[in-house]
């Protein structure tokens, strides 16, 4: 039986990443209707209990003061960090990311690209990708 | 472009174009990775409802060797970054269930979302995973529905109709729920709750049936969910 995360919801897609240590997983999401904040949280285990088939979150559901966007946003893990991108909210086409050091979400960076739509991310070796919808599909990508 | 906030190593390339003029869509595209192949999927663009794939042809580690950070003058390096030719998620014959006609990865109004499961213990349905949202006026109209290859390029070898319907693109991740499917996050169709499938359920072995014959369950519901099953290895 589908289980509902406690808390605010959205008018966009949901985005979901599992954490670097591979024991959790991080959520992130638009607010519902006018609300374009960002909310976050985490699983406390990968995979739901298996006798109740529901999560544990924590921290609950928050919102991180200063992230907006008109669409859902996107995470990847990337050398041990949990990573997030989204377009900027209405009439913000640009793309800005965040990385999450373990402890609170680093302030947001601007990237070059544009997208009318939400990003979408992937890391593998020592390069992160993001892909969108700008005027065309395009591909960034970045490394540390 | 050095980002302070990702480390003075930290270098922006691109944008860059995905190099194919086929390569549009009117959608968030999907992207993930097995570690070594960048699987991307994407809707149509304009009125093509269907969904596409295609998967890098590099070698990623070579392509991106440790120590190798080109400036921004080294675009030509990405530049052969390299996709194979899109290819359609197949169509499925008459998926158990629902009334006939060719039902394939779409048609759908929403972008697909991508995960790599891995060939782990546990893990009955290792592989990359799309999973899509049935379009408005289908019979199955915005149903989630998963497929997934366990050996890349296709077949695409497993369809499994979820219990569950939202109104957006889902988000996907490479663990399986219960045996059955890989764990999905949706927003609801009647309102703005995130929901995810934490369905706990006996596991169901593949029946192997070819032709996307009927399931051998009785309908898909939330507290019997469909199980999986095999097309026949259509290309």
């Amino acid at each position: 039986m589908s289980q509902v995360i406690p808390g605010v919801g959205t008018s966009e897609k949901p985005a979901a990443v599992i954490a670097p240590d591979g024991q959790s997983v991080f959520l992130a999401w638009r607010g519902e209707g006018d609300d374009q904040r960002i909310y976050w949280t985490q699983t406390q285990q990968l995979a739901p209990d298996p006798s109740t088939g529901q999560y544990t979150f924590s921290p609950s559901p928050q919102a991180e003061a200063g992230f907006g966007t008109s669409h859902g946003p996107a995470l990847a893990s990337f050398q041990g960090c949990v990573y997030m991108a989204w377009k900027g909210e209405e009439g913000d086409h640009a793309i800005y990311w965040s990385r999450w050091d373990g402890i609170s979400w680093q302030a947001q960076t601007k990237l070059q690209a544009e997208t009318r739509t939400a990003p979408a991310m992937v890391a593998t070796g020592d390069a992160i990708f993001s892909s969108s919808r700008a005027i065309r599909t395009t591909t960034s990508g970045g490394r540390c | 472009m050095l980002g302070d906030s990702f480390g003075a190593n930290f270098i922006e390339i691109g944008p860059i174009k995905v190099d194919s003029t086929f390569f549009q869509t009117a959608a968030t595209p999907a992207l993930t990775t097995d570690g070594n192949t960048v699987y991307l999927a994407w809707l149509g663009a304009g009125t093509d409802q269907l969904l596409y794939w295609a998967q890098c042809n590099e070698d990623l580690q070579a392509l991106y060797p440790q120590g190798n950070i080109p400036d921004l003058g080294g675009l030509a390096a990405y530049g052969n970054y390299q996709w194979g030719n899109q290819q359609q998620i197949p169509p499925y014959a008459n998926s158990g269930g629902w009334d006939g006609g060719a039902f394939g990865a779409g048609p759908t109004q929403h972008g697909p979302a991508l995960a790599f499961v891995p060939d782990n213990p546990g893990n009955s349905f290792p592989g990359l995973w799309i999973g899509w949202v049935a379009a408005m006026g289908s019979d199955s109209g915005l149903t989630i529905n998963l497929t997934n290859n366990d050996d890349p390029p296709p077949p695409w070898s497993t369809f499994m109709p979820t219990s569950d319907s939202t109104t957006n693109q889902i988000a996907l991740i490479g663990v399986l729920s219960a045996g059955l499917a890989p764990i999905y996050f949706f927003r609801s169709t009647y309102g703005d709750q995130i929901f995810y499938n934490g369905a706990v359920a006996e596991p169901i072995e593949s029946s192997g049936q070819s032709g996307g014959g009927g399931a051998t369950n009785s309908s898909p519901g939330p507290e019997n969910p469909a199980p999986p099953y095999t097309h026949g290895g259509q290309k």
